[in-house]
């Protein structure tokens, strides 16, 4: 069986009739989106989100739709702003009521969205495992023991399970890659300053961090990209040119090397060399901690309870970086620039696994108390923080499931300011049947009236 | 090679160990954050050690795709 859940799928059953984007919201909202088996929002207001769908509705039947959004789910994470709710980052320790729209959320409204709510993510967007004890923990829907990998992990539940078609994640070290690969969906980093972040909570990821979307579809995710962007995007002159690094590639778990070489088995792809990138890990990791160390200095030093002992632990690495480190690290930044510029001269898209291993299961007591675990983070992050240090952008696709029955995904990587050719090979691996979101465990399509 | 082989799984700390150790007056510090598994990210020594110089600048991440980061600009 293959689900649909896409906004094609919407969009025929409004033009039929068989629904209205009441009837979704109605259907929606009896779920739950918050608890619930997937648990993947925070918050959500029905009264909000019945008025939207009911001008959304109105918009319809008068033939008058806002924009390509029309009547359409979508969940934002808790990093952003959405009038009438909290922003909290998933930590206590930040409370905004928000009382604007964050830029994205107006775009998606202006394209006739209807925001359903705020979607969970982990702690200050830190851990990529997708565990938050104060939070709340999505669970994945095609496994609902295990996390759905961090930090949008309640948007990429969200879309996975059918809840919404599409959602809004942020990623400064693989965030809108790492979910939607674990929960096997479309997930996109665009190119660094692509899409404002304006209404954002700002805990740090200054130089790292980009919004992006999370879609079933490569044609969704395209579109989402687009509204949140604000622009049109045309096809690549010609065919793609894809290159891979086998030793960027490397050796991740063999499932995962197995499904995404079989992914790429037809592609003519063009060795490249990155040369070595032992030094790409180390610059992320104090990139990404320094600015958010530096962003949370002030609520760290006055309240350190506040924080999850698994983010304080994290916090508490991070004052052993000094400034000459910080430094350092973005000299790593400029001579990894220059690599990929030149491999970008004579390739479109690079392709790597987006992560090294499937999401694996947790102890229990992870849930409820956090977890360190560095090893798993690097398998997690290995080939997703590059993308983020030089501001490239980059998709994950899903493109099957691996021993444990759990999604894999391909991540696509393009040259800085080529999101129209991650975007275009997504869609063609997905045209040629490699690229499908795999059947969850747990499916609640509010369209199907589930 | 950057990553010969698939790392196994480190040990894993809870946040509840770590919360013991603070409630004992033991805040968490280098010795239990490196036990925590945290080694491969404290790991600074390859920053350290790599042959960077005064000529290599500082990366922008608002530079214009098409930018060479050189110090005299584009």
């Amino acid at each position: 069986m293959t689900l649909p859940g896409g906004i094609a799928a919407l969009r025929e059953a409004f033009t039929d009739g068989s629904a209205t984007p009441v009837t979704v919201a109605e259907r929606f909202l009896a779920l739950p989106p918050v608890g619930g088996d997937v648990d993947a929002f925070i918050s959500v207001d029905p009264d909000a989100v019945l008025a939207q769908a009911a001008e959304s509705t109105r918009r319809l039947e008068e033939g008058n739709p806002r924009g390509p959004l029309e009547g359409v789910l979508v969940g934002i994470k808790d990093f952003y702003d959405v009038t009438g709710y909290v922003t909290r980052a998933g930590t206590a320790n930040l409370v905004r009521h928000a009382t604007s729209d964050a830029e994205l959320v107006r775009r998606l409204r202006a394209a006739g969205a209807v925001i359903a709510g705020k979607a969970r993510c982990t702690e200050l967007g830190l851990s990529p495992i997708g565990i938050n004890p104060s939070g709340g923990t999505p669970r994945n829907p095609h496994d609902p023991s295990r996390p759905a990998g961090g930090s949008s992990s309640g948007s990429a539940a969200a879309v996975a399970a059918g809840l919404v078609p599409l959602a809004v994640g942020s990623d400064g070290g693989g965030s809108l890659r790492i979910p939607p690969a674990c929960c096997g969906v479309f997930g996109m980093k665009p190119t660094f300053g692509h899409v404002p972040s304006d209404g954002e909570l700002v805990v740090g990821w200054w130089s790292l961090e980009q919004a992006g979307p999370v879609a079933r579809t490569a044609a969704d995710l395209r579109l989402g990209y687009e509204v949140l962007a604000g622009v049109q995007t045309v096809e690549p002159d010609g065919p793609l040119r894809v290159g891979v690094d086998w030793t960027w590639w490397g050796v991740p778990a063999s499932d995962v090397d197995r499904v995404c070489r079989a992914a790429i088995d037809g592609l003519a792809l063009k060795p490249v060399s990155l040369g070595h990138l032992d030094l790409v890990r180390v610059a992320g990791y104090v990139t990404a901690l320094a600015e958010v160390a530096t962003a949370m200095h002030d609520h760290l030093r006055d309240d350190p309870a506040q924080f999850g002992a698994d983010v304080q632990a994290q916090l508490r690495a991070a004052g052993l970086i000094t400034a000459v480190d910080y430094l350092r690290a973005q000299q790593v930044r400029t001579q990894l620039h220059h690599t990929f510029a030149q491999v970008f001269a004579d390739v479109d898209v690079l392709v790597t696994p987006t992560t090294a291993c499937t999401i694996p299961a947790l102890p229990a007591a992870a849930r409820q108390e956090g977890v360190v675990d560095e090893s798993l983070v690097e398998q997690l992050t290995r080939y997703c923080f590059p993308a983020n240090l030089v501001g490239l952008p980059a998709v994950t696709v899903p493109v099957g499931i691996g021993d444990d029955g759990m999604p894999i995904g391909l991540q696509l990587v393009g040259g800085r300011g080529r999101d129209d050719a991650v975007l275009a090979l997504a869609e063609q691996l997905e045209a040629q049947g490699l690229a499908s979101p795999p059947d969850p465990e747990v499916w609640r399509d509010p369209l199907a009236g589930h | 090679m950057l990553y010969p082989v698939t790392m196994p799984l480190s040990p894993r700390i809870t946040g509840g160990t770590l919360r013991a150790l603070a409630a004992a007056g033991r805040t968490p510090g280098l010795r239990q954050l490196v036990r925590a598994g945290m080694a491969p990210l404290l790991n600074l020594t390859p920053l350290r050690q790599a042959d960077l110089g005064p000529d290599v600048p500082l990366f922008d991440p608002a530079a214009p795709p098409d930018s060479d980061l050189s110090e005299d600009g584009e």
